[in-house]
């Protein structure tokens, strides 16, 4: 059975089924295949592992089911294909022998789908994503229960939307049926939306132990939807097209809802009526801006009958922000927030002056501040204006705060100095300080000429002279924002920058131009002057005290850091775990090598091998 | 508040309650059996691998209790290791045996962790000449097993 173990130990381990379970989290599929190939015992500990996930999207699948798949249009590696198109007695083989095993199923594949619909029913998990209509469908001789309506009008259709409209009721419904005593999470993909009806509601009614859904496109009356599930705890609607709330508004109500999450904008009536019909509700998470917020948009509840009470909610988040010039969202939190006097958590998209007051007035235990972002940018926020002091506002009033985290924003180096934190009990802080005093490259020639100078007792020119004056106003700033972050003793993240990438926007008669691609990117690793320099002339060693930090980040800044203090950093950061700032760019390859960041990374490595070199966004 | 704790080959270790209940397993049995001076035996434990573990959890003695991470990812990174995890878990696998039976959950998450980097990367016939095993696969079994499992390759 087993092979022979010379050297036992290991194998020992291995056969404990609680050390197996924890090796099969941490490898990946190709790892584990590897694993089942070296002995027959091996192979049984494995394989259960092999299929406990499967995504039709991951490792070969894509080239093996796909008629005509092509890899890595944005990757400069040329791949060839080496595999053949399977058929579907492959899949169903496949299927037969392992499907048992499968626990969680994410698919787009329809063949796939169908393989797994007539072999897995131990799913806990099953994600239903948008078609690949690769695929010819036919249909099966025993069709299901729930007839599209749509299929009535089938003949004045394009035949891939018949087709569409089948795959997705056919993919529901024999997966779902199953699988209905196990499935404990439900994704459905956004195609979907034509077969709803009731036969929806009783099969999701049927799954007694779902307790988490996403519904992407579905426009399923949230009421009914609550009143048939009494068991569902998380819920996700994610339509980006449908723009009436009303399908949302409650009017008695439902316990068992502990998160809710609406990606658009809902009127006034109806957060209010989630707010006062949910009353386990922990977080929620809406697109709401101020425009939706006071929209009446046909549920026809007259403003004097919505039912205003204190809510239990921790965590409110919101998704999109107003543009700059008509921001009002601030009135809509001035509204809601009093209601939620337990709230710890906030998260929203745009954080201004005004609304940093609102926060720091209403939230009085708040502990936590997420930034989310709306779109990804390369452009710094402030233009002309200046900077906006919302964070400054939120850091220097909320005592309880433990979580900053928005590295998008940024703080004024002078509002920092002025204006002490109280958020002694920051353990993770992502925002970035601008404005700080520098020495521009002239200034420094100077500064040496004049400090040689000095030394000599010669006489300074005036260049010279201001640069020696500038350069301890540069310490000295330096130092007061250094004590500042030096008081943050618990801090375990600390990100003082971001890599802007993704978007490039550019400026062209006075618009901005928005492109995604790599070709914008010839400029990109030029930090901003006017950044914290990290050096150990500056004071980086008063930051000595944040020995629990894990993660360092300074992208963009102009931080000066060199093999001296990568020396100090490893010595005096025990806990650090991942660096941003010295990654390798691997993707954007118009990008010029950066021969010092890769030769400091390489240093660090050295001297860290524990720490890895990570970039932001993945 | 100090305990005893009596290895397999019967040497005791005077151990600070504290770090000692790092193990669940003699924290449930200290709380069973209250307040007493009576040593506690742990006959799976050879000493020389209790001086080791006592070494760990020494070491992570203040570190809070481990919460499990709530990912969509089911797959974790074994690539975290602690530095001083690190140099410790190269002594000897016999540590994750008495991790599991101490009930020592971050010990034996480092000790797994170490034993998945161990793995990773190498092909089937690299880890038997890592773990010393010996293939008892025809090769027409295996050639079976890599046609069905194709999938599984990276791309």
């Amino acid at each position: 059975m087993s092979g022979t173990h010379n050297h036992p130990q290991p194998g020992k381990i291995l056969f404990m089924s609680e050390a197996t379970d924890i090796f099969g989290s941490y490898l990946t599929p190709p790892d584990i295949l590897s694993c089942i190939l070296v002995c027959r015992a091996w192979y049984a500990l494995f394989i259960p592992h092999l299929y406990d996930t499967l995504d039709d999207s991951l490792y070969a699948w894509p080239e093996l089911l796909d008629p005509s798949h092509k890899q890595g249009t944005t990757t400069a590696r040329a791949i060839t294909l080496t595999k053949t198109r399977k058929d579907l007695e492959w899949i169903l083989q496949i299927f037969t022998k392992y499907g048992h095993l499968v626990r969680r199923l994410c698919t787009k594949r329809y063949l796939f789908s169908d393989a797994a619909a007539q072999t897995c029913t131990r799913l806990t998990s099953l994600k239903l994503r948008k078609a690949y209509l690769g695929y010819p469908f036919e249909e099966k001789d025993n069709p299901i229960p729930w007839h599209p309506a749509e299929l009535s009008t089938a003949l004045q259709r394009p035949p891939s939307t018949v087709d569409r409209v089948w795959i997705g009721a056919q993919w529901l419904w024999h997966l779902i049926q199953r699988n209905k005593e196990t499935l404990q999470e439900l994704e459905l993909c956004d195609f979907l939306s034509t077969p709803y009806n009731d036969n929806l509601l009783d099969t999701l009614e049927s799954c007694r132990r779902l307790t988490k859904l996403t519904n992407n496109w579905i426009s399923v009356p949230f009421q009914d939807l609550l009143k048939r599930m009494s068991h569902l705890r998380h819920y996700t609607y994610s339509n980006p097209t449908y723009h009436s709330s009303a399908a949302l508004l409650l009017t008695s109500p439902m316990p068992q809802l502990v998160t809710l999450r609406i990606f658009y904008g809902i009127t006034k009536a109806v957060f209010f009526s989630l707010l006062s019909n949910l009353p386990n509700l922990e977080e929620l998470t809406t697109g709401c801006r101020y425009e939706d917020y006071i929209r009446g948009d046909g549920d026809d509840v007259p403003r004097s009958a919505i039912k205003f009470a204190p809510s239990r909610l921790q965590r409110l988040h919101f998704t999109r922000w107003s543009p700059p010039h008509q921001n009002e969202d601030h009135r809509m939190l001035n509204e809601i927030l009093p209601w939620v006097p337990d709230l710890i958590e906030i998260g929203i998209s745009h954080l201004d002056c005004k609304t940093a007051i609102v926060i720091v007035s209403n939230c009085l235990q708040l502990q936590s501040f997420r930034h989310n972002p709306y779109t990804v940018s390369i452009r710094r926020y402030h233009g002309s204006a200046g900077v906006d002091n919302g964070p400054g506002i939120v850091l220097c009033n909320s005592v309880h705060l433990t979580e900053f985290d928005g590295v998008r924003y940024e703080i004024e180096a002078r509002s920092l100095v002025l204006n002490p934190w109280i958020c002694e009990g920051l353990v993770v802080l992502r925002l970035q300080i601008v404005g700080v005093t520098r020495l521009t490259e002239e200034e420094e020639m100077d500064y040496k000429q004049g400090l040689l100078f000095q030394r000599l007792n010669r006489i300074l020119s005036e260049a010279e002279t201001k640069a020696l004056e500038k350069y301890e106003e540069v310490q000295n700033q330096h130092y007061k924002i250094y004590s500042q972050l030096s008081k943050l003793v618990h801090l375990k993240v600390l990100e003082l920058g971001m890599e802007y990438r993704d978007i490039a926007v550019r400026y062209r008669f006075g618009f901005a131009t928005i492109q995604r691609g790599a070709q914008w990117y010839q400029d990109y690793g030029d930090p901003f002057p006017d950044t914290l320099e990290l050096s150990l002339s500056s004071g980086l060693e008063q930051l000595s005290t944040l020995t629990k930090l894990e993660v360092f980040g300074f992208e963009s800044v102009d931080h000066r850091i060199d093999e001296e203090e990568l020396i100090w950093m490893a010595e005096k950061w025990p806990r650090l775990r991942v660096m941003r700032g010295l990654h390798e760019v691997d993707d954007l390859p118009l990008l010029r090598h950066d021969g010092e960041k890769w030769h400091r990374r390489v240093f660090m490595q050295r001297l860290r091998p524990d720490v890895r070199h990570e970039k932001r966004y993945r | 508040m100090t305990v005893i704790l009596v290895s397999s080959d019967n040497q005791d270790f005077k151990v600070d309650k504290e770090v000692a209940e790092r193990s669940i397993l003699i924290k449930n049995m200290l709380e069973d059996v209250g307040e007493s001076d009576s040593p506690i035996p742990l006959p799976n434990v050879t000493a020389a691998v209790l001086t080791k573990v006592i070494e760990y959890c020494e070491h992570h003695r203040n570190d809070p209790v481990q919460v499990p991470e709530e990912t969509d990812d089911p797959r974790k990174r074994s690539n975290d290791i602690e530095e001083w995890d690190m140099k410790f878990m190269q002594v000897d696998h016999e540590i994750i045996l008495a991790a599991n039976y101490l009930d020592i959950k971050p010990l034996l998450d480092v000790g797994c962790k170490t034993v998945a980097n161990i793995i990773k990367g190498k092909t089937p016939e690299e880890i038997r000449k890592a773990f010393n095993i010996v293939n008892d696969f025809t090769p027409e079994e295996e050639a079976q097993i890599k046609k069905e499992n194709e999938w599984a390759e990276d791309r």
